[in-house]
């Protein structure tokens, strides 16, 4: 009896450790393509940046994070303004993810670690990125849903991006009354300006 | 600040002028060192002053609990149903 609930406990251990090995794999498919893009010479900045947002929009978790950080204005609004207001957040979150792997395009990286959360079901993966002045841990929160992974949060120096995002956005929100439509024409300009930026 | 036994010796040396010295190359080494994620966030930000204000939070949060492992940040609470 001892033997099988070894080997059943056993099959569980492998199984989720498969499961982290599977994720990193994936995940270090799509940071090498944002890399990538960086480092391809033969990109303009607007086709570069496109690329890379249309890489971080397939693998985020878009839609539930606009709808987390927006608060309790998402409840308050109409169907067509949550529309706008995920359009806009998904050229933000992309602007913001881009902005930071920049910083880091010439620098070496490598997916130290992979640990599979089962309290949350999230996959940690934790990516140790080389500058010559030392190292920098990323860590990623990925989560499965029919069969396609999403990052869900990216954690620097115990800072949840996330969460900061859902801090500022409140503190934006409470200025425009949790107006969402009011929110947009913010964000909206905040990307133009953001956009300009990285093209540039 | 004092704690530090550079800085103590340095003051019963008299020797005290290295103590501000220290802590502000201190400043400059570590504001170097994330010159960019500072330069991204306030390019990105609808609120600079709030990002920066929760990013402090929660590293202090962190600090205080003595988080090492990312593990225990707390998780939003994402739903993915939607994608």
């Amino acid at each position: 009896m001892k033997f099988y609930l070894f080997i059943f406990i056993f099959i569980i251990f492998i199984s989720k450790n498969l499961y982290s090995d599977e994720t990193s794999e994936w995940l270090k498919r799509e940071i090498d393509i944002i890399l990538e893009a960086y480092k391809n010479e033969n990109l303009s900045n607007k086709n570069r940046f496109l690329l890379i947002e249309k890489t971080i929009n397939n693998n985020f978790a878009g839609t539930g994070i606009a709808k987390f950080v927006a608060g309790e204005a998402w409840k308050k609004s109409n169907k067509d303004t949550k529309k706008i207001y995920i359009d806009n957040f998904k050229r933000h979150l992309a602007l913001n993810i881009a902005s930071m792997m920049q910083g880091y395009s010439d620098q070496t990286y490598e997916l130290t670690k992979s640990k599979y959360d089962n309290k949350n079901q999230v996959t940690l993966v934790d990516m140790e990125i080389f500058s010559d002045t030392g190292s920098v841990v990323v860590t990623w929160r990925v989560k499965e849903s029919k069969d396609r992974f999403y990052v869900i949060d990216l954690i620097v120096a115990d800072i949840s991006l996330v969460v900061t995002k859902r801090s500022e956005f409140n503190s934006m929100l409470k200025k425009v009354d949790n107006d969402l439509s009011k929110f947009n024409e913010v964000l909206f300009d905040q990307n133009k300006i953001s956009y300009q930026k990285i093209t540039e | 600040m004092m704690t530090d036994p550079i800085n103590a010796y340095a003051v019963s040396e008299g020797e005290a002028w290295l103590v501000p010295m220290r802590t502000a190359v201190n400043a400059v080494d570590t504001r170097s060192q994330i010159i960019d994620e500072v330069n991204a966030l306030r390019d990105n930000s609808v609120d600079y002053y709030a990002a920066v204000r929760s990013s402090y939070y929660q590293n202090r949060k962190a600090a205080i609990n003595n988080v090492d492992d990312s593990e225990l940040t707390p998780l939003p609470l994402i739903s993915i149903e939607f994608e």
